[in-house]
C-alpha cells in the first residue's frame, strides 16, 4: 500500500497546494496573491473529498425505513459536511479580505505592493 | 454550587458568541449601550470561568456534549484544568482589557461603537470556544472566527492597519489550512475527530510517518497563528499599525490562543508529551532558541513604541514554546506561568500605548519621556509590568523563568537554562531603556498643557489589576504550580 498522502486524488491536492503557495510568494500585486489563498483554500477541500470517496459507492441518501446499511456501498458523508462549513469559513475570509483591499486601494489607488513600500 | 457545573463550558464561550448577535440589534437603537452591554456580557464570561476554575478544581473536569449527542459522535466540550485555567487567563483580561482601552475606543471608533464591541464579542467567543473545544475541526472553526474578527478589527485602522490586517489574513489564512489538512490526515487514520478518541487511537500506531506528518501540519499551521519563530512575518506591523484599542486586546490575548491548541494537541492528542526527544519537541526546541535571542535584539533596534513591544512578544512567546518543548510538568508549569506573565505585562504596556497616543498622538518610544507629573500612579503599573517582563522578584516574571529553568536543568539541558538567564538580560537591556525615558526630566521640553497627561481611571485601574495580578500570582506561585501540576497535566504521566 502507497503511504496515504501519496495517493493520486491527494496528490492532486497537494499540487494545487502548492500552486496556490507559489503565486501568494510571487506575485507583487494583492489580488493576485488572493487567488493564490484561494487555491490554497481549494485545495483543502479536494484533499478531504478524497478522503470520503469509496470505489463504486454511492450518495448516502437512504430509502425511508432503510435500517441495513452497508457502509461499504456510500460513501463517507462526515468530509462534506466539513468542507460545508470550510466553504463558509472561506467565503468570510474572502469577505473580509476584499473588504481590505477596497480601503488599501481608496488609500493608496494601487493594489501593487511596490506603490506602498510593502 | 450543584446547579451550574454542567452548563459552564457553554456558558463562559456561548454567551459572548450569542451576545454577538444580538448587540447589532440593540445598537441600533441605541448605539451607547454597547460598552456597557459588552463588559456585562465578559464579565458573566468571565466569572463562569473562575466558577469553572473551582468547579474542576474540586471535582474534576467538566464535559459537555452538544445536543445530547454522546462523543465521539456529537462535538463534545471540556472544561478540564488546562482549560478551566486559560480560559481563567483569557476571560478576565479580556474584560479589564476592554474596560481599560474604554477611551481609546471612544477616539478610534467613536462612529461604530457597535461595530467595535460586536467584534471583540467575537474574538471574544472564538478564543474561548477554541479553548474549551475537545474535538479537533471544531478547534479550527473557532481558529478562524477568532482570526476573521482580529482581521477586521486590525484592519479598522489608518492606513498602513489595513494592509498590516491583509498579510496578516493571507498568513493566518494559510495556517489555518495547514492545520486543517493535518485534520484530514489524522481523520483518515483515526476515523474521528473527538480529542480523546483520536488519542486513543492513535496510541497503537505510534512511529507512523503518516501520523506524523499530520502532526507536523497541525503544529506548523498553529505556529503561524502563534507567530512562533521563523513564522512571526505577520505580527510586528499587525501590532503596530492596528488601532491602539484593538492592539492592546489581541497582542497579549491572541497568539496565547495558538500556544494553548498547541499544548493541547501535543500532549492531549498526538500523545507526545513526556517525551522531549520526539521530532516535534526537538524543531520546536531550535524555533525557541531562535526566537528568544532574535526577539529582545530586534526589540532593542525598534524606535516605535508598539513595535518595539511586538517584537518582545516574540521572543517572549519563544520562552512559552521553550517550556513547552521540554514536554514535562516542570516545562508545562513554566510555560503557563509565562504564558500568564506575558498576558498581564503586555496588557499594561500596550495600555501604556494607549494612554501616549490618547493624548499625544505620536507612537515613538521618545514619547514616554514626556510623560510627567500627573500620571498618578500609572508609572507603578508600568514599572511593575517591565520588571515583569525582565522576570526581578517578586513578580510573576520571575518565578515563570525559574520554572523553565528548572525544566531545563531537570532534562539536564544545561545550555538552555544558561539562555533562559541570558534572555532576562536581553529583555533588560530593552525594558530599563523605557523605565529611564519615563524618568528622565531634565531635558525634556516642557510639556505643552494640551499634553499634560491625565490618565483616565479606566486606565488606572486596569493596568492596576494586571500589575497587582503579576505581584499577587508571583507571590503565590507555589500553589498555582502544585495545582498546575494536579489538574492540568497531559495523560499518560510516567
Amino acid at each position: 500500500m502507497t503511504e496515504l498522502w501519496a495517493r493520486e486524488p491527494y496528490l492532486v491536492a497537494w499540487a494545487v497546494f502548492a500552486l496556490g503557495l507559489a503565486l501568494m510568494a510571487k506575485s507583487r500585486h494583492l489580488v493576485k496573491q488572493l487567488i493564490g489563498l484561494y487555491l490554497v483554500q481549494t485545495s483543502v477541500i479536494v484533499f478531504f473529498m478524497a478522503l470520503a470517496v469509496k470505489p463504486g459507492a454511492a450518495a448516502p441518501i437512504l430509502a425511508h425505513g432503510a435500517l441495513h446499511v452497508d457502509p461499504a456501498r456510500y460513501i463517507n458523508p462526515l468530509p462534506h459536511v466539513l468542507m460545508l462549513t470550510a466553504i463558509v469559513v472561506g467565503v468570510a475570509t474572502q469577505g473580509v479580505a476584499f473588504m481590505l483591499l477596497r480601503r488599501i486601494y481608496q488609500a493608496h489607488q494601487s493594489l501593487h505592493e511596490t506603490d506602498f513600500g510593502g | 454550587m450543584r446547579f451550574p457545573d454542567a452548563q459552564l463550558p457553554v456558558l463562559i464561550a456561548i454567551v459572548p458568541l450569542l451576545a454577538a448577535f444580538v448587540l447589532p440589534l440593540i445598537g441600533r437603537a441605541r448605539p451607547r449601550a454597547a460598552y456597557p452591554f459588552t463588559v456585562a456580557v465578559l464579565g458573566v464570561s468571565a466569572s463562569s470561568a473562575l466558577v469553572g476554575l473551582a468547579a474542576v478544581a474540586v471535582d474534576g473536569p467538566i464535559h459537555y456534549a452538544f445536543g445530547g449527542w454522546a462523543p465521539p459522535l456529537g462535538i463534545a466540550w471540556r472544561l478540564d484544568g488546562l482549560s478551566a485555567f486559560v480560559s481563567v487567563a483569557l476571560s478576565v483580561s479580556l474584560l479589564v482589557i476592554l474596560i481599560g482601552v474604554h477611551e481609546n475606543a471612544e477616539a478610534e471608533f467613536g462612529q461604530h461603537p457597535v461595530a467595535f464591541h460586536t467584534l471583540l464579542l467575537l474574538l471574544g467567543s472564538g478564543m474561548l470556544g477554541l479553548v474549551l473545544s475537545a474535538d479537533l475541526f471544531n478547534v479550527f472553526v473557532f481558529l478562524e472566527v477568532f482570526s476573521i474578527s482580529a482581521y477586521a478589527l486590525i484592519g479598522s485602522g489608518a492606513k498602513r492597519g489595513t494592509v498590516a490586517a491583509y498579510r496578516y489574513l493571507l498568513f493566518g489564512t494559510v495556517g489555518a489550512t495547514l492545520y486543517l489538512f493535518g485534520v484530514g490526515l489524522l481523520y483518515a487514520m483515526t476515523g474521528t475527530l473527538n480529542m480523546d478518541d483520536a488519542a486513543a487511537r492513535l496510541a497503537p500506531l505510534a512511529g507512523s510517518r503518516v501520523v506524523l506528518g499530520a502532526v507536523i501540519l497541525l503544529v506548523t499551521g498553529l505556529a503561524i497563528k502563534a507567530a512562533i519563530v521563523p513564522l512571526h512575518g505577520w505580527l510586528p506591523d499587525a501590532y503596530a499599525y492596528a488601532p491602539n484599542a484593538v492592539s492592546a486586546v489581541i497582542a497579549p490575548l491572541m497568539t496565547k490562543v495558538a500556544l494553548y491548541a498547541l499544548i493541547r494537541i501535543l500532549g492531549w492528542v498526538a500523545g507526545m508529551w513526556w517525551s522531549a526527544d520526539a521530532v516535534v519537541m526537538a524543531i520546536l526546541r531550535l524555533a525557541a532558541v531562535a526566537a528568544i535571542v532574535l526577539g529582545p535584539l530586534a526589540a532593542r533596534l525598534q524606535t516605535d513604541f508598539r513595535r518595539l513591544l511586538a517584537y518582545s512578544s516574540i521572543g517572549q512567546i519563544g520562552l512559552i514554546v521553550l517550556g513547552i518543548s521540554f514536554a514535562s510538568e516542570l516545562g508545562l508549569t513554566g510555560a503557563l506561568l509565562h504564558l500568564v506573565n506575558d498576558i498581564c505585562a503586555k496588557a499594561v504596556l500596550f495600555l501604556t500605548a494607549c494612554v501616549i497616543t490618547l493624548r499625544m498622538r505620536v507612537s515613538q518610544v521618545s514619547a514616554l519621556s514626556r510623560l510627567k507629573e500627573p500620571m498618578g500612579w500609572f508609572w507603578v503599573m508600568f514599572v511593575i509590568a517591565s520588571l515583569s517582563m525582565v522576570g526581578i522578584p517578586p513578580t510573576l516574571g520571575f518565578f515563570s523563568k525559574w520554572y523553565l529553568i528548572l525544566a531545563a536543568l531537570e532534562a539536564s539541558r544545561w545550555p538552555l537554562a544558561a539562555l533562559v538567564v541570558a534572555s532576562a538580560l536581553l529583555s533588560a537591556w530593552y525594558v530599563f531603556v523605557l523605565v529611564e525615558l519615563l524618568f528622565r526630566r531634565p531635558d525634556a521640553p516642557a510639556a505643552k498643557p494640551d499634553e499634560v497627561l491625565h490618565v483616565p481611571w479606566r486606565m488606572t485601574f486596569a493596568t492596576g489589576v494586571f500589575a497587582i495580578g503579576l505581584i499577587a500570582l508571583g507571590l503565590a506561585n507555589q500553589p498555582i504550580a502544585r495545582l498546575i501540576g494536579r489538574i492540568a497535566m497531559p495523560p499518560g504521566a510516567p
